[in-house]
């Protein structure tokens, strides 16, 4: 999957509902229901990781992407 | 880590122990709605729990993200269904059918070809942004051009309602005003009344004019049987126009007397004139029912003479001291007829109608002609119609899409015949209702063919469709081929077209309504479905198969039916479980990724144990631990899942194992969070053991863990949670659930 990394989370919420907003989910045409595309996750190296397949993708964000991303093993046992 | 798309919810105050809103002696325990036992947190299903046809989900389509809430009755009727896969890309966006699908010509795909004229009010393709028609207003004969988001939005209505002018509806019966005479005895006068008739009239109709037949100086202005105008003045002359009415258009009469000359004129045409003198009469006249002529029946705008003008209002006549006689309406005049309607291919192939009398209306007394709820043109007067000199198709491969109201709104079967959609000014093609009762036709190759269609079809709107190839011809009707025909001919080249009427405009004009109208020059038999989706999708035409059932769709609500309020949520498109999987209802619940699909975070406002917690639910995967639900004072401390050990399970501080699971399996789930005494309960029988003791305050669907490293690959189809030890209840609940599911 193609990622973009932000150093926050925040970050990557924003160029979520941005995507949101192009795309014209619910929330931002009708006040209410979807609100963003994708949902970041913490990478291994405390970035965040936002999947942008079929993101609309501007020049500088195209050259930034990247599919090698490192998430935590799963700790599902732990439990 | 918290997502931060989830929004715990405000407390429940209704808190434990709330009935669900119905009544428990009134159902059928067994197969009926589920019913409360102590009160439910919360309760999630796609079947109605409380029977009460509850919204079950919202639910967003791919093809657009629009969304929409569903109620039981529409998911399994084919309703939620259909409006997922309905067909958004508009007819000149749709592209050729590919291996990956129809992509739309915006998006790079390869168009079906270009129509040789597209007609409508709304925009046939989501790069059209030009004006869909020009109007002209009957007010004052103003003309501007419009978008379809301006027909759509009022812009059109409040322009033609921006000069507006009074008006008066009187009814051909008892309707009139009484006046004092309003022409002077002698001196010089100009009169001028304007007035609108939907028909030439059958009789001689009074205008305006003295109460007396015997009266000296007498005067009486009428409309004769052949549209002219007509003034009788005794003693000087009878004068009559050349020109007759504009039927449907204001008219202005004017008569005036200057010395011994007096002339007539209607509409500016040419005066007719006459000289003479007399002391007209003074002993009082009528607007509307003169001594001569049948009742006026159509609408007085206005009257003007000397320093007297009545603005064709009730007020205003009573204001003057006049009488008005009976109940005639009067309001404004808002009507707006079209002079273009735009060709939207880029052929220009624009439909104009330079004849006021003979346009179809768009605005009827300042409302917006509208069918299937979707602006519409009104060609019910008479004559009416669009024309396009420029056009030009050959005959053997062709189509033509329209929404279309041959005859007027509860016509006979009688009026129904010869109404037409569009012909070319030879009537050489054509498609149109011929002189027979309930009955269809189109002309093709110079042969008409005739085939039944009922009234009922003929005087209400609905998406008629012709498809011509080298093998013959089909006609559709709301999707639904209704005639095929196998004659070929000469592929001749066919000229000017005529919409809403063909070469004997007198007795062939439609009497209905064109909404929408679309001609090509091409066969279409490989697409038509594609553009009808849309046609009927846009009309909401029942019936019409979506052309290509591949869109997906997902929840982005699951609504709590316990009363509650605690409805799960996710807001993340990504994130959104599956409802619709490339056109097909999901069987068996919500179809959760495995990925990252979930609901939540839901404050349930439980607190201590016992809870319980009856799901039903399936993995697809065996080998890794896939969460069903997370529970706790956050939803990590406890949960039910399907564990990687392949056993259900659950945790609340101590994992408690019960039996084994195998993927695909749908499974009931009786979990029982009770400390020591904890309950893991499948398909009916029973793991008792000890799961530990956190509290189960927070609720997400479809994922055990906030890290979401246990998101369920499977589907959840039913899923409640009651703040109570439901063991008493047990079997009655699973009764009731696996007689709805026959689970095992």
């Amino acid at each position: 999957m193609p990622y973009l990394l932000y150093p926050t989370e925040q970050d990557a919420w924003d160029r979520s509902e941005e995507e949101g907003i192009a795309m014209g989910l619910a929330y931002h045409t009708e006040g209410r229901g979807s609100r963003y595309v994708s949902a970041p996750k913490e990478t291994l190296d405390g970035l965040w990781a936002l999947d942008v397949t079929g993101y609309d993708l501007d020049e500088l964000e195209e050259s930034t992407v990247t599919p090698d991303v490192t998430f935590p093993q799963p700790t599902e046992d732990l439990m | 880590v918290l997502s931060k798309p989830i929004t715990p919810k405000s407390m429940n105050v209704l808190g434990h122990g709330l009935a669900l809103p119905l009544n428990r002696q009134s159902l059928d325990l067994a197969t009926g709605p589920l019913i409360n036992f102590g009160g439910a947190s919360a309760a999630y299903s796609l079947r109605d729990l409380n029977g009460r046809n509850p919204r079950i989900v919202r639910v967003r389509r791919a093809s657009d993200n629009h969304e929409r809430d569903f109620y039981k009755d529409g998911i399994n009727s084919g309703e939620l269904t259909n409006w997922v896969n309905s067909q958004i890309v508009p007819p000149l966006d749709i592209g050729v059918l590919t291996p990956e699908g129809r992509i739309p010509v915006p998006e790079g795909g390869t168009s079906i070809g270009i129509p040789a004229a597209a007609y409508s009010l709304r925009n046939l393709s989501t790069t059209y942004t030009g004006n869909v028609v020009d109007v002209r207003r009957s007010s004052d004969d103003a003309e501007d051009s419009f978008t379809a988001a301006e027909v759509a939005d009022g812009t059109l209505t409040d322009w033609v309602s921006e000069d507006t002018t009074q008006y008066m509806q009187f009814d051909g019966v008892d309707e009139d005003i009484s006046t004092p005479a309003l022409l002077p005895a002698t001196d010089d006068f100009t009169f001028t009344i304007k007035f609108i008739l939907d028909e030439v009239p059958a009789s001689t109709m009074g205008l305006y004019g003295s109460l007396s037949s015997g009266s000296s100086g007498r005067n009486v202005f009428q409309i004769n049987t052949s549209g002219q105008a007509f003034a009788f003045i005794s003693g000087v002359a009878a004068l009559t126009t050349a020109n007759s009415i504009n039927v449907g258009a204001i008219n202005t009469f004017v008569l005036s007397r200057s010395g011994t000359n007096w002339s007539l004129s209607l509409n500016g045409g040419t005066a007719d004139t006459a000289t003479g003198s007399i002391a007209l009469d003074t002993a009082g006249s009528n607007i509307g029912d003169p001594y001569s002529g049948i009742n006026f029946n159509g609408i007085i705008t206005s009257l003007s003479v000397g320093t007297i003008t009545w603005d064709g209002s009730a007020a205003d006549a009573t204001a003057k001291g006049w009488t008005v006689n009976g109940s005639p309406t009067s309001t404004l005049l808002n009507d707006g007829f079209v002079s273009k309607w735009y060709d939207q291919s880029g052929n220009d192939n624009h439909a104009t109608q330079g004849t006021a009398a003979s346009q179809p209306k768009i605005v009827d007394g300042g409302s917006l002609v509208t069918k299937l709820g979707q602006p519409s043109m009104d060609f019910t007067t008479g004559s009416t119609m669009l024309l396009s000199d420029s056009f030009s198709i050959t005959e053997t491969e062709s189509a033509v899409f329209a929404i279309w109201q041959p005859a007027k709104d509860s016509a006979t079967t009688v009026q129904a015949r010869n109404r037409t959609l569009f012909g070319n000014a030879s009537s050489q093609i054509y498609i149109g209702t011929p002189n027979a009762d309930s009955q269809m036709s189109f002309k093709r190759f110079d042969a008409v063919k005739s085939f039944t269609l009922g009234l009922a079809n003929l005087n209400t709107p609905n998406l008629h469709a012709f498809v011509g190839t080298t093998a013959g011809a089909d006609y559709y009707f709301n999707g639904s081929s209704i005639y095929s025909d196998t004659a070929t001919g000469t592929n001749s080249i066919r000229n000017h077209l005529r919409i809403g009427a063909k070469q004997n405009l007198a007795t062939h004009d439609t009497e209905g309504y064109i909404s929408e109208l679309i001609i090509y020059d091409s066969d279409q038999s490989a697409n038509r479905t594609a553009i009808e989706a849309n046609i009927g999708e846009t009309y909401g035409i029942t019936g019409i198969p979506a052309y290509d059932n591949t869109v997906d769709g997902f929840v982005e609500t699951w609504y709590d039916q316990s009363g509650n309020g605690n409805d799960a949520t996710q807001s993340v498109a990504a994130s959104q479980p599956k409802i619709v999987d490339a056109g097909v209802l999901v069987s068996g619940g919500l179809d959760f990724d495995g990925v990252d699909d979930f609901f939540g975070l839901i404050d349930l406002d439980n607190s201590n144990q016992p809870n319980t917690i009856i799901s039903v639910s399936r993995t697809d995967v065996t080998g890794s631990t896939r969460g069903i639900y997370g529970l706790g004072s956050d939803p990590s401390s406890a949960s039910g899942y399907y564990r990687s050990s392949n056993n259900h399970t659950i945790y609340a501080g101590i994992i408690l194992e019960g039996s084994v699971y195998t993927s695909g399996t749908e499974y009931l789930r009786f979990d029982l969070f009770n400390g020591a005494s904890s309950v893991i309960g499948v398909n009916g029988a029973s793991t008792v053991g000890n799961s530990g003791n956190r509290t189960l305050t927070h609720l997400m669907i479809g994922d055990s863990l906030l890290s979401g490293v246990n998101p369920l690959n499977g589907r959840i189809r039913e899923l409640i949670i009651y703040p109570t030890d439901q063991s008493a209840n047990r079997v009655a609940i699973e009764t009731n659930i696996n007689n709805q599911y026959n689970i095992y």
